[in-house]
């Protein structure tokens, strides 16, 4: 188990991988830091109420958080905004859902639905759990690409 | 309606007892809620779109159908039109059965305006089981 800091200072804690850096360029970072930009600029209001852009610490959060746990070969997430500034990223395939809320920095609802079973977990500092389930939804989608093939 | 308990950060989490059982609660879902659906091949509503916001006390923001009849107001258009693609609709004796309470909440910009407090995380995911499109957009599963 590594603590990382990330570049605001936030302690990110993840596994150990060998091999791995985290600088590799994954094909998930620039529809993220994309959609991510776009969702710091969203009207007050967006929502059709009172719901404001996402916060930019959360925006930053959620980056670094990704860098620390999203396996490079993981397809671009979907990420959806929240009324208060928050954020959720998500992946979903065609057995599995893992959700990311974005409450705040190092204040994440972590959610994975998969062969029936639900999991939920309130993470602050460690996020092992959403590097391991992201790995191994990067290994499931694999197998099928390996299968369509 | 009576007007809800508030305090200088707004209007305390309550039950408003003016709120039937078989009052709609309709939610504006934007385009920023849609995602893609691996399993239907199609578009849903992410579950975000039934979060409590983290401002003030909270509370995911709804419209109160009955309010807006009475105004004499179409609540498919006062909810959806022109920039809210899409709306769904609950009962509130259906949103009160998952342990949440339905409180009124009016603005100057809308005064039929209410508020509902899920109380536990897991009412979100049952609120997009139970969520009935209103004014539906094309291709996209509530």
């Amino acid at each position: 188990m590594t603590t990382m800091q990330s570049s605001d200072g936030l302690a990110l804690r993840i596994e150990n991988k060998p091999g791995r850096t985290h600088d590799a360029a994954g094909t998930w970072r620039e529809p993220v830091r994309s959609r991510l930009a776009e969702l710091v600029r969203l009207p007050v209001g967006w929502d059709g109420y009172t719901g404001v852009p996402v916060k930019a610490e959360n925006a930053r959060f959620a980056m670094d958080l990704l860098s620390v746990t999203c396996p490079d070969a993981m397809p671009a997430p979907e990420i959806v905004p929240g009324p208060g500034g928050d954020l959720q990223v998500e992946w979903h395939n065609e057995t599995v859902d893992i959700e990311l809320h974005v409450r705040g920095p190092n204040d994440v609802s972590a959610w994975r639905a998969r062969e029936g079973k639900e999991e939920e977990l309130r993470l602050t500092d460690d996020f092992a759990v959403v590097s391991l389930w992201l790995r191994h939804f990067a290994s499931a989608e694999g197998e099928i690409a390996a299968a369509a093939e | 309606m009576q007007p809800p308990p508030s305090d200088d950060k707004g209007v305390l989490p309550h039950d408003h007892p003016g709120i039937v059982a078989d009052d709609l609660v309709i939610r504006r879902i934007s385009e920023q809620f849609i995602v893609n659906d691996p399993r239907s091949g199609g578009r849903r509503i992410s579950s975000m779109a039934y979060r409590e916001s983290s401002t003030g006390h909270g509370g995911m923001s709804v419209d109160l159908e009955r309010l807006i009849l009475e105004a004499g107001i179409d609540p498919r258009v006062f909810a959806t039109t022109p920039r809210w693609i899409g709306s769904v609709y609950f009962e509130a004796g259906q949103i009160r059965s998952l342990g949440c309470r339905i409180g009124y909440d009016p603005s100057p910009d809308n005064p039929y305006h209410g508020e509902v407090w899920l109380g536990a995380s897991k009412a979100s995911r049952s609120l997009q089981l139970a969520a009935v499109w209103s004014v539906p957009i094309p291709e996209v599963s509530p």
